[in-house]
């Protein structure tokens, strides 16, 4: 048989429609398709978990803060309204002044700690449809709460330190696979236009 | 294989370029401006001392690190800044821009009220005998013009290709809010992000985004008393 014959037994076979998923996903597994897939479910779970953690902790820590508005009351509680009190950074504040500032304080923390919960629960849902901004902003807002945090209150910055580097590599990661995951998604659009 | 059938699709033999790197900028970017943030809270806190020349300190950084990045991209920046490009539609849209601003933010701060206390941006002017024509500049002048750089300007530049229109808005006008590290202000901000990302995209020009965010900084200081500052 020449070279120039075609051999029906040589002949390539018709290429699947998998095939350039196949290319896609060849070498280090980190670069599979399903890799990135699980990187990214996994950065939005972990949103997830922080929304729950940050809504629980919140309505804990709002009720803990009660009993020290209480307290704080009490010690108020020989003072008049109108009766001018110097604070420990030397300002002065009538006592009634003070009253409404614990009172507001008390509703503050409820609402700034649950509606920070309710952010990441929002941004979970979002990371469900459009991966990749949700997770950039939920890196984002993380990583500037606990810089607030941090700046508020320096010894918070090693509280749950491993869960916070945790958290901040799996959504790098997730960001990185959904970063990866547009771009091939993105090709394959150009490939069949 | 026989003459005459469709050749498949030539196969791709490399990975497509890994779009990471042109996403760093913008986390080192958002990462940067934070910092000048956070240290300026810190010196407040540290000190005490609300003297507004930490303010100028902290917008020049601000101003410096936003003028590095935007070097980077000025090919697409530059002509952002062309004034005659403007139609009457484009200016039409400015004001509706700014009016929905000032409705949606005026309703959620007069929400925000009942429960949280007001930032008086003007007092630590006042304290220190600065004049109102610098309280202008480091509020109303120099976050218009620097924010919008940053974030219609760069980060919509370099999140566009990466992630298209929708989700690029979406992600600069959550970092935007972000930066204002308040999660009181984060809705209201977040809205004012959108509603001027969506007015560059529309107008094409960074400069009626910079007077929709001046002129509502404006507004918030003739709220809280310019005129008798001045």
């Amino acid at each position: 048989m020449s070279d120039a014959a075609p051999n029906p037994a040589v002949t390539p076979p018709e290429l699947p429609e998998t095939m350039p998923r196949q290319v896609r996903t060849r070498g280090r597994g980190r670069y599979s398709t399903k890799s990135r897939a699980n990187n990214t479910r996994n950065a939005a779970r972990w949103v997830l978990a922080i929304g729950i953690i940050q809504i629980v902790f919140g309505i804990f820590l709002g009720f803990n803060n009660r009993s020290v508005a209480a307290k704080a009351r009490e010690h108020l509680s020989p003072f008049a309204d109108d009766e001018v009190l110097q604070l420990e950074n030397g300002k002065t504040e009538t006592a009634g002044a003070l009253r409404l500032a614990i009172d507001r304080e008390e509703v503050q923390l409820f609402v700034v700690l649950i509606g920070l919960g309710v952010m990441f629960l929002a941004i979970y849902f979002w990371a469900r449809k459009s991966p990749l901004p949700a997770l950039g902003t939920a890196l984002a807002l993380y990583v500037t709460v606990h810089a607030v945090d941090a700046v508020a209150d320096p010894n918070n910055i090693y509280r749950g330190m491993v869960l916070k580097v945790l958290c901040i590599l799996a959504l790098v990661r997730g960001v990185k696979s959904a970063l990866q995951q547009r771009a091939l998604n993105q090709q394959d659009e150009a490939a069949q236009a | 294989m026989s003459e005459g059938e469709p050749t498949p699709p030539p196969l791709p033999t490399q990975r497509p370029q890994d779009p990471w790197p042109r996403f760093v900028p913008v986390l080192w970017l958002m990462g940067l401006l934070l910092l000048v943030n956070l240290a300026f809270t810190v010196y407040v806190q540290a000190t005490g001392d609300e003297n507004p020349t930490g303010d100028c300190v902290a917008t020049s950084a601000m101003a410096a690190i936003v003028l590095a990045f935007a070097a980077r991209e000025r090919h697409s920046i530059l002509p952002a800044f062309q004034l005659n490009n403007l139609t009457w539609r484009d200016w039409a849209l400015t004001v509706a821009t700014f009016v929905a601003i000032a409705a949606s933010t005026e309703a959620w701060f007069f929400l925000a009220t009942y429960v949280f206390d007001t930032i008086e941006m003007l007092q630590p002017f006042r304290d220190h005998g600065w004049p109102a024509w610098s309280a202008v500049v480091l509020i109303v002048v120099c976050p218009a013009v620097f924010e919008e750089i940053a974030f219609r300007g760069f980060l919509l530049e370099r999140l566009t290709p990466l992630l298209g229109r929708r989700d690029a808005l979406l992600l600069q006008g959550a970092l935007f809010a972000i930066l204002h590290m308040s999660p009181v202000v984060f809705p209201s901000h977040f809205v004012i992000g959108l509603a001027l990302g969506w007015l560059r995209l529309r107008t094409g020009s960074l400069l009626p985004c910079m007077l929709v965010h001046g002129a509502w900084n404006l507004t918030v200081l003739l709220q809280e008393g310019l005129w008798s500052m001045a």
